[in-house]
């Protein structure tokens, strides 16, 4: 395609050219577009806008008071879609693809188990044995945690997409309940101590499991330099009366993306972050101020702040063609699909 | 007939292909042209995303097949045919409303949530009163007198003058009243849930008549008889009662108003509360066939102790009406009804004993 024509007057232009050589009107770069996704541009950028967002925001707000809390799940869905369609990669968009009523279904599977439990430990109370109910309730949470954890990844990576290539997740539901109750059986001996380990253990899990088509996602990362990261952020954040905090922010961020990279064959992409202590001060004092002297209604703008940090401070390289991705995972809505999906796939938060 | 450039992706792979897309007005569809060659899709099968200029446009039964045009014109242009044709959704409409829309309506909803704060909460608490029993009544007004009567002095004589003045009158009581004398300066009286009313020697060495006397106990019985002291305090605890009553839980609402129970004799009601009784105990003089103008001098005794210091305040400001405005409705009301005055002999010869202490 090397013609362009002019959506303003209709005549043809070279496609390279960027105005109408009829009517100067400025012409979208599709060749442009098309031809940088072949090198190696892997940038990713937010678009989002704070007056946008509060649009949604607000419409949603309407809907939510007038449906009194039914259509929260949908406005859910819509901010989620506005999010990940405001995010791009290489030029182009996330997609969210999960419906309100998915989320209303998830809704509803959370009031009834929030209604099991409570029916759970009324139930003993009335048996003169209220301790077995709370031991029930606490040993409840901490075997449903890793499958809740589960279901959120496989429902929000299978409603996920970019350039029509669907994401998905690998995890083996059984595989990682038994190790999640492993590493919390560790984290309560070791009093604590062992928390570190599992959160690494954790993201290596969760991370390495993420697929976007053919490539794969992992996630390298050691507790022991954790663990020591925490401890030390944790008492410096003492000693400086909270000062330390950004520095420490700034560190578990830095842990968290440098650890990331994209596998495809023998080629990669590595994730480095780019913030400092003093954009996470500006983010978290931002953010307070926005809030607090609109008492609450720049919250919108504060998200988007929040994501543009997010976003701007991931720097991507390396020799992956992204022009080239296939489309490996299956897809949620067919009829094969549909029966491996489990009661905790869903996703509110 | 419109052409547009845009990018389509297959949802096989991710590569990237050109693609021309025409607009025709006639048509319920949008067409395009790939190397590979033409698609169309119906508006009815497709799902439209928007941000900012760029429109993502995908089949709703294979949303990884996508569409993307990022041109403001094909934007104005696809969004004025979806509207024509009825397929653009209600929730696209309201989201392009626009920011002064948008901020216009998070200033409603704001007001909306202060309005159901302020005003309906506390008039649903009020109304929910009826859900505490009037037992609770009795053991709020008990609390507060046992202790009230610790740290004040009540004048034991002067009280069974005033219980016996009161039994002289019909005063429509669903409760047993109590009348307590207290020694205190202070020009004021005030009535407890339960039954028990206490006066204090200031207001009542300020009384030249009985039926000032009895005007104010005609108004302290009605508050009685309205429960207009729970109804204050279920007004005034309304936030926390919201809590307590989505968790469905009475006994929590009553803990709640226990605790505020020591402020019973501080309480100033609202308006509306005040005028009731000045009314419904104005009511109550005119079936005693008491001259019910004493209702008005009553106003004055309270009026001095006003003194200039509040009269130049406008009413709207003030938690219960001024007394002027007190006076006038009742004078209103006195105007209005043929009443019979019957002097009284016992409750004048009680009142000058009361007064002559």
């Amino acid at each position: 395609m090397d013609k362009i024509i002019c959506s303003q007057c209709g005549a043809e232009s070279k496609a390279h050219n960027k105005y109408c050589t009829a009517c100067g009107y400025e012409l979208p770069n599709v060749q442009a577009a098309v031809a940088e996704t072949a090198s190696d541009n892997y940038a990713l950028e937010f678009h989002g806008t704070g007056s946008e967002y509060f649009g949604i925001v607000i419409v949603n707000w309407l809907l939510t008071i007038c449906t009194l809390g039914i259509y929260y799940p949908w406005a859910r869905a819509r901010t989620r879609k506005y999010m990940y369609g405001s995010t791009s990669f290489a030029g182009d968009r996330f997609a969210f693809h999960g419906t309100g009523k998915e989320m209303f279904i998830g809704m509803l599977k959370l009031y009834a188990l929030i209604f099991v439990f409570f029916f759970i430990v009324g139930l003993f109370t009335a048996l003169k044995h209220p301790y077995v109910g709370i031991i029930i309730l606490y040993l409840g949470i901490f075997a449903l945690m890793p499958l809740a954890i589960h279901g959120a990844y496989r429902y929000r990576m299978s409603r996920t997409s970019w350039r029509g290539i669907r994401f998905g997740y690998r995890g083996n539901r059984n595989e990682f309940l038994w190790k999640c109750l492993k590493w919390i059986g560790l984290t309560v001996i070791t009093f604590g101590i062992y928390n570190a380990w599992m959160t690494i253990n954790m993201r290596k899990y969760l991370i390495g499991n993420i697929r976007m088509g053919d490539v794969e996602a992992k996630y390298n990362g050691d507790g022991y330099d954790f663990f020591w990261l925490c401890l030390k952020g944790y008492f410096l954040t003492i000693i400086t009366l909270g000062i330390y905090s950004f520095w420490w922010y700034r560190d578990l961020f830095d842990y968290y993306i440098d650890g990331i990279t994209l596998q495809k064959g023998d080629r990669c992409i590595r994730f480095s972050s780019t913030a400092t202590a003093g954009k996470v001060f500006n983010l978290a004092v931002g953010n307070f101020l926005i809030v607090v002297l609109t008492l609450g209604i720049g919250f919108a703008w504060a998200e988007i702040r929040q994501m543009r940090f997010l976003l701007n401070n991931i720097h991507l390289e390396g020799d992956i063609d992204l022009l080239t991705l296939q489309q490996t995972e299956d897809n949620y809505s067919d009829a094969t699909g549909a029966d491996a999906a489990d009661f905790f796939d869903f996703d509110l938060f | 007939m419109e052409i547009f450039n845009g990018v389509f992706f297959d949802g096989k792979t991710s590569t990237p292909q050109p693609a021309e897309i025409a607009l025709a007005e006639r048509l319920n569809e949008i067409a395009f042209t790939t190397p590979e060659g033409q698609i169309a899709w119906r508006y009815d099968e497709i799902g439209v995303e928007i941000f900012g200029k760029l429109v993502e446009i995908r089949p709703k039964n294979d949303p990884m097949c996508l569409l993307k045009i990022e041109d403001a014109a094909f934007k104005r242009a696809f969004l004025s045919h979806l509207k024509q044709k009825n397929h653009l959704s209600w929730y696209h409409r309201m989201v392009e409303w626009g920011f002064k829309i948008h901020v216009a309506l998070a200033a409603g909803i704001v007001g909306l949530i202060a309005l159901s704060y302020f005003v309906v909460l506390p008039y649903i608490a009020e109304k929910a009163v009826v859900l505490i029993p009037e037992q609770f009544d009795s053991y709020l007004g008990d609390t507060f007198i046992t202790n009230f009567l610790l740290k004040n002095a009540e004048d034991h004589d002067r009280s069974v003058l005033l219980n016996k003045f009161a039994e002289e009158m019909q005063l429509n009581n669903t409760k047993d009243l109590h009348f307590w004398v207290v020694n205190a300066p202070t020009v004021n009286a005030f009535a407890l849930p339960d039954g028990n009313i206490v006066v204090y020697t200031g207001l009542l060495d300020q009384l030249q008549n009985y039926d000032e006397l009895a005007g104010l106990l005609g108004h302290e019985v009605s508050h009685i008889n309205g429960r207009h002291s729970v109804k204050m305090l279920c007004r005034n605890l309304a936030g926390y009662l919201l809590i307590s009553i989505v968790f469905t839980d009475v006994n929590g609402i009553m803990a709640v108003i226990a605790e505020n129970a020591q402020n019973l004799h501080s309480l100033s009601y609202s308006r509306k509360f005040e005028q009731e009784a000045d009314e419904h105990g104005t009511t109550l003089m005119l079936q005693n066939n008491i001259n019910p103008t004493g209702m008005l001098r009553l106003f004055d005794r309270l009026q001095e102790k006003e003194g200039n210091t509040l009269s130049h305040i406008p009413e709207l400001i003030l938690d219960h009406p001024s007394t002027d405005n007190r006076a006038k409705n009742i004078g209103k009301m006195i105007e209005k009804s043929a009443y019979t005055e019957i002097p009284h002999a016992r409750m004048q010869d009680l009142f000058n004993q009361l007064v002559a202490k």
